[in-house]
């Protein structure tokens, strides 16, 4: 005899049944209860001050990633702007009438860098671009290579596989130990990923320009010049290529030519 | 059972034309769509970095935007044909209570669907116009979004059967929600937390959901990707789902009107 849809709705099947899939559920929920992805947790997160809420909304609506993102806009623009630009402020700068002062981004000390690296790197520790974006400036226009140490460390703890950050550990240790060459030859290696920071990039060619292998550093301007989305690293590219060709010519070197809009000044 | 599954099917698309032509719907679609649009700023930003900041925020986005709908859609859903009365209409006639019940669910869903496909088109859309290409963990992305607003959909209606005001419901929903992205943190508090308060605490986490299970852009990108993998997703999305509407038809069909 069939069981009346009501009977089945209403009836003991209905508590058998869901007396079952709440057990089951129980089981998979304890089963599932211990998976977690290989994350710095959230008291691991080195928040920088006044940021902690932020990081914990990031968290909580399971935005990590964009966290991340965000902060490592926020780290380009704090290395990208001029250190000096606020200090010679005066009563007349209110009104926009104190003279400019020209930037000057050679050196520079930007001391937080090696903070909101770390704060990046622990909201997403896979996010390669940014431990090489900051480790290379750390490591070679700071002049703070303990620091980009510790931050390829912690990053080689997170992805032990991956090679480039061995190979970069190699180079900053050899440009510790003021070997151009060696340390040339490494970033060759690093530089040749898809997925390499165009200050990498100039870094690479500057070192080789440095210890006068014109040629690999004119090919590695010419890639910046023909692959970087950063117009500052192509413009510079462009006019360092032009420099180089004259070099070039002399000691008899053969290069692919120029790139007409280089040739034209654009 | 026939003429329950035919009344479940009417009711779920009578639910999607309703949703679709809701003001607030229509509100949080049109604000996903211009925001993902404004992510263009934020990825010129970014510079070299540019697609993957132009994907997490769209990504994020439609996540975000999936789940204020679905909450807010679950959680009116019988609300509202309480207070317009149009639920007397609905169950005077020959319509089974779990058929009403699954057909407003699966028509919400049916519509979220359709949203996360909308914002998707759009986001993929500039993708393509940047010249990234979309790959496979892109709409594995998007489906696990879809989960991931189907399991917050069951919680929301029996959340809604349970307390008293919209309000109170589209809270708990997104304390849920919240908790299920912290599990592991909340976990280890109530392990080392004494008294009564651990005591409460351990059971209550065993119904909130673990949303790490969901996050496959994280888990994609870890080195090597790690993922619990597409059945155990859902397999485990299915169960607490059936779990919530098992137990919301349980108490819907003891609810007298």
């Amino acid at each position: 005899m069939a069981v009346s849809q009501k009977r089945i709705l209403t009836g003991k099947y209905f508590a058998i049944f869901l007396a079952i899939l709440t057990a089951l559920f129980l089981g998979i929920q304890h089963g599932v209860s211990g998976y977690r992805l290989n994350y710095p947790q959230a008291s691991e997160i080195k928040s920088l001050p006044g940021t902690e809420m932020e990081d914990m909304a990031f968290l909580s609506l399971g935005l990590r990633r964009l966290g991340a993102d965000i902060n490592f806009i926020r780290l380009m623009q704090y290395y990208g702007s001029n250190e000096g630009a606020g200090d010679e402020m005066s009563e007349y700068s209110v009104y926009g009438l104190a003279p400019v002062v020209a930037a000057d981004y050679e050196g520079g000390k930007y001391p937080e860098l090696y903070a909101r690296a770390v704060h990046v790197f622990s909201l997403d520790p896979y996010f390669r671009f940014a431990v090489l974006y900051a480790s290379g400036a750390l490591a070679f226009n700071l002049n703070r290579p303990e620091e980009a140490l510790n931050l390829l460390y912690m990053a080689r703890r997170y992805s032990p596989n991956d090679l480039r950050y061995n190979t970069y550990i190699a180079a900053i240790g050899f440009s510790k130990s003021n070997d151009p060459e060696k340390t040339a030859d490494l970033l060759d290696t690093v530089i040749a990923e898809p997925d390499c920071p165009s200050m990498v990039k100039q870094l690479a060619a500057f070192l080789n320009k440095r210890i006068k292998r014109y040629k690999r550093a004119y090919e590695i301007y010419m890639d910046l010049y023909l692959n970087s989305k950063d117009p500052g690293y192509v413009k510079n590219s462009g006019e360092q290529m032009i420099k180089l060709m004259p070099v070039l010519r002399r000691e008899g070197i053969p290069v692919p030519p120029l790139p007409p809009s280089v040739q034209n000044g654009k | 059972m026939r003429t329950g599954l035919i009344a479940l099917k009417n009711i779920a698309f009578q639910v999607f034309r309703e949703q679709w032509k809701n003001r607030f719907f229509q509100l949080i679609i049109i604000f996903g769509g211009l925001i993902i649009y404004a992510a263009l700023l934020l990825g010129a930003m970014a510079v070299e970095q540019e697609e993957r900041v132009l994907t997490d925020f769209g990504l994020g986005l439609i996540d975000f935007v999936g789940l204020a709908a679905v909450v807010f859609g679950c959680a009116t859903a019988i609300l509202r044909d309480i207070e317009t009365k149009t639920i007397y209409l609905i169950l005077s006639r020959p319509v089974p209570r779990w058929s009403y019940l699954c057909g407003k669910y699966a028509g919400i869903m049916l519509t979220v669907a359709a949203a996360i496909a909308a914002m998707g088109a759009v986001h993929c859309s500039l993708l393509l116009l940047k010249g990234f290409r979309p790959g496979g963990v892109y709409f594995a992305c998007l489906g696990a979004a879809w989960l991931k607003t189907c399991l917050m959909g069951g919680l929301t209606v029996l959340v809604s059967l349970i307390s008293t005001s919209l309000l109170s419901s589209v809270v708990i929903s997104v304390v849920f929600w919240t908790l299920g992205h912290f599990l592991a943190e909340v976990r280890f508090i109530a392990d080392h937390m004494g008294g009564v308060a651990g005591l409460l605490l351990k059971p209550f986490l065993y119904l909130v959901p673990n949303m790490a299970v969901f996050d496959m852009k994280d888990a994609l990108s870890a080195v090597p990707p790690v993922h619990a993998g597409a059945g155990a997703v859902l397999g485990y999305c299915a169960l607490y789902v059936s779990v919530c509407m098992a137990y919301s038809i349980w108490l819907f069909r003891k609810k007298e009107f």
